[in-house]
């Protein structure tokens, strides 16, 4: 399926090209297992800026989108950020489309760059009607240059501004609405956004509108005492939490199988650590897909 | 309320000072405003630091992880990225270093940081085609010393007093630590690129090193090759030439202008 171009048809929402089941995280430590083994996972993604350049990066992932579909997943764009967006980083973005013609391409509910610096991180938008505008407008503004739709993902946060006026899923729900964008679902960023906001991550589940889900992200997070209260800590450093596991159990009840990612960028084990979460996500998939067959029947 | 540029503007400062006011507006909700932030803050310098430390494997071996965690973190909060590519970030830590007060008794650590950053910009440099050799020979004689020569965005020139090269050889496994004698004449130039994806280091000769860095600052082949000779007197320019278009230090070679105003180039 080739990415619908016009306006007119990125409206009607398509889902992106269908990916088969549960794929990983292409990490570079991994690089020799992929290409002399090449593991049994559905698709790969990577951090669509690890692959600006060329080099060995690049000459990996050329070699195995022959084999996986491929999803790139950016953590620098900042289509939070006020002001224009980064053209610059765009054009290095769509070239990398052009060259690796991925299945999925996604960004974040986020900002990382202020005028002069780069945060390396993902940060907090105030939920106003103000962020709400300037959001959609670079979904918009990045969709178009694409001429593809992209999945946005819903963040984990450690702080809330007094200013927010309008519940994350709600934000979502609108942006969803407005770019006819699609929805990156990180079950781990609801719950880890949910036990530090104290809000039920099922209400958040059920706000979303559920056909634009089109991938789930899975991973492992960290509890840290701070101010003498527990924070958790989307640090991507360990294995999936028997909560986070159980939530995704409900989410694909509630929104049937969708492409699922296991994702591990701190403390990187050997591939085998990842292809073990990979293992239980594709168990729950193919309970659901059984259980989704016997209501049909 | 502040508009989402000043909060961004306000809590960016606030990251990447020490002791910078918190914005107001952050709900402390149980936990005090500052220490939400400095969840950031930390995730900002752990992720920067990192970075650093993936592109000057050398310098942090050769001062320790912890010694490298405290210069990493001045530099971030000195030299915030300006770049959204992390791979990209990092080129004024070696003049950050020399000007380092606590890394004064490591002279040589500037210039062993210039090579591991001419390593990792290797390694990520843009893939780019080799100047075909029989493009160089069709070009006439009498054009020779116009020609100026576009380098290979992988291929980068490092020389330093100290023997950096070997330095970063025998933490890489190829060489003997004991061997590595820093008062001695040990005078490093080497050109750095890489080989379909493998790192090469090329140690110079010293008017092939003089003909290379004239010919990467895009100055003509004539005067690139004076300054070779003055440096090396009896300098064979063929042989020379030969082993860097064979090595695809070139990507391109740009004719003078001859009736016309524009160059022209001999890939096109």
């Amino acid at each position: 399926m080739s990415p619908p171009t016009s306006s007119a048809l990125r409206r009607d929402r398509q889902p992106p090209q269908a990916v088969p089941g549960v794929g990983i995280a292409l990490k570079h430590q991994h690089y020799r297992d992929w290409c002399d083994t090449p593991p049994p996972v559905g698709w790969l993604e990577v951090h669509s800026e690890n692959y600006f350049g060329g080099g060995r990066p690049l000459a990996v992932l050329e070699s195995l989108r022959a084999d996986y579909p491929v999803s790139l997943h950016g953590v620098g764009l900042s289509l939070g950020s006020a002001g224009p967006l980064n053209r610059d980083h765009l054009q290095r973005l769509k070239a990398l489309q052009c060259r690796i013609e991925p299945a999925m391409m996604s960004e974040h509910l986020s900002w990382s760059s202020a005028p002069g610096a780069f945060l390396a991180d993902l940060l907090p938008l105030p939920y106003t009607p103000e962020a709400l505008a300037l959001f959609c407008t670079h979904v918009e503004e990045t969709q178009d240059f694409l001429g593809r739709q992209i999945l946005v993902e819903n963040p984990s946060s450690y702080l809330a501004f007094d200013h927010s006026t309008i519940p994350e899923w709600e934000f979502l729900a609108a942006v969803v609405e407005r770019t006819g964008c699609g929805l990156l679902l990180d079950v781990n960023n609801v719950y880890v956004s949910a036990c530090n906001h104290g809000f039920d991550p099922l209400r958040y589940l059920n706000a979303l509108p559920a056909e634009a889900v089109g991938e789930i992200h899975l991973a492992g997070h960290s509890v840290r005492l701070v101010g003498g209260r527990e924070l958790r800590i989307d640090d991507h450093g360990s294995a999936v939490c028997d909560d986070v596991w159980a939530l995704y159990v409900e989410t694909m009840a509630r929104l049937g199988p969708r492409p699922t990612l296991i994702e591990w960028d701190s403390a990187v084990p050997p591939l085998q650590g990842l292809l073990g979460e990979a293992e239980k996500a594709q168990h729950i998939l193919g309970t659901q897909r059984e259980a989704a067959r016997a209501d049909a029947g | 309320m502040p508009t989402l540029a000043e909060l961004q503007s306000q809590m960016a400062v606030a990251i990447l000072t020490q002791g910078a006011a918190v914005p107001a507006t952050i709900r402390c909700d149980g936990i005090p405003a500052a220490q939400r932030l400095d969840v950031y803050r930390s995730n900002t310098l752990g992720a920067l630091s990192d970075a650093l430390a993936d592109a000057f494997p050398v310098v942090c071996q050769l001062v320790g992880e912890r010694f490298f965690a405290a210069v990493a973190q001045a530099f971030v909060y000195a030299e915030p990225p300006a770049t959204s590519c992390l791979a990209e970030y990092g080129a004024g830590f070696p003049a950050f270093l020399a000007g380092f007060e606590p890394a004064r008794a490591l002279p040589y650590l500037p210039d062993a940081a210039r090579l591991d950053w001419a390593v990792h910009r290797a390694f990520h440099a843009p893939d780019a085609a080799a100047l075909d050799p029989a493009c160089v020979a069709a070009i006439a004689p009498s054009h020779y010393d116009g020609l100026r020569f576009t380098p290979h965005p992988a291929c980068r020139i490092v020389t330093s007093r100290f023997p950096v090269d070997r330095i970063w050889r025998a933490h890489h496994g190829d060489g003997d630590f004991a061997d590595i004698d820093l008062a001695q004449n040990s005078l490093c130039r080497v050109l750095v690129d890489r080989n379909q994806t493998a790192i090469r280091l090329l140690e110079l000769g010293d008017g092939e090193c003089a003909l290379l860095e004239a010919l990467f600052a895009a100055q003509p082949l004539g005067e690139a090759l004076a300054a070779a000779l003055a440096r090396e007197p009896g300098l064979e320019l063929p042989p020379l030439l030969a082993r860097h278009l064979q090595r695809a230090t070139f990507s391109d070679v740009i004719l003078p202008s001859t009736t016309d105003a524009q160059p022209r180039t001999a890939s096109n």
